[in-house]
């Protein structure tokens, strides 16, 4: 799971590039979207490309993202339970 | 699909700089230049079929999130430049574009841009997925398999 993390880690700051972040700057725990990391909607639409590409996860409803992408613990959770690839 | 078999989706448009467009440093005011991108994407929209009208028939909205520009050279009254608009295909469901003004007269490039719209459905919320529609629009251009 830790390894899976940090990979998420890495990609969400390669697919968004957040140049000045670091995967240990992202908290597990924190949101990702608004005050945490800072994300916005026009960012999740990149987040849903990397989740199709690299694990194989289709996610077309807006409210299950939503959920889905609220932390790294819950995308992580959310990666290990659905992942094609 | 290998990256040089993929077809460049590209329009130009002539155009008259109008006086009220031009500032007191007499120059084209900067502000002036989202209205000739505007123009251009109406253009390129007419070309390849990718109108406003056309996205709104299929229930969706194209509004722009993100405008870029950058001001080589001032245009001047009385120019007759050109804008080019290079479609630039993504992968997320995104329309983004690429703009380069050029004095049609000198050949030079006096300003570059880009400009990023989102997908919204008519009850005004951000569409996640590619629509239908783009999809098979870009098909239709061979611009995916």
């Amino acid at each position: 799971m830790e390894e899976l993390i940090i990979e998420l880690k890495k990609q969400i700051i390669d697919v968004l590039n957040l140049e000045e972040v670091k995967p240990e700057d992202i908290d597990n725990d924190a949101p990702l979207f608004g005050e945490g990391l800072g994300l916005d909607s026009i960012d999740a639409l990149e987040l849903i490309v990397m989740m199709e590409k690299v694990y194989g996860i289709k996610i077309k409803d807006p409210s299950a993202g939503k959920d889905i992408f609220k932390s790294i613990n819950t995308m992580a959770a959310f990666v290990k339970e659905h992942r094609t690839k | 699909m290998k990256a040089e078999d993929q077809k460049i989706l590209k329009a130009s448009k002539c155009f008259d700089i109008r006086f009220s467009e031009v500032d007191s440093m007499k120059v084209v005011w900067h502000g002036s230049y989202p209205l000739y991108f505007e123009d251009a994407r109406e253009e390129f929209g007419r070309k390849y079929k990718l109108e406003y009208l056309r996205i709104a028939d299929f229930g969706y909205f194209a509004p722009l999130v993100d405008l870029q520009f950058h001001y080589h050279k001032p245009l001047l009254y009385g120019m007759h430049p050109r804008i080019d608009i290079i479609y630039r295909l993504t992968e997320a469901a995104k329309i983004v574009f690429d703009y380069e003004i050029y004095d049609n007269d000198s050949g030079e490039l006096m300003a570059t841009g880009r400009s990023v719209q989102v997908f919204m459905d008519m009850d005004y919320q951000l569409v996640w997925s590619n629509p239908d529609f783009y999809q098979e629009w870009k098909r239709m251009w061979n611009l995916i398999d």
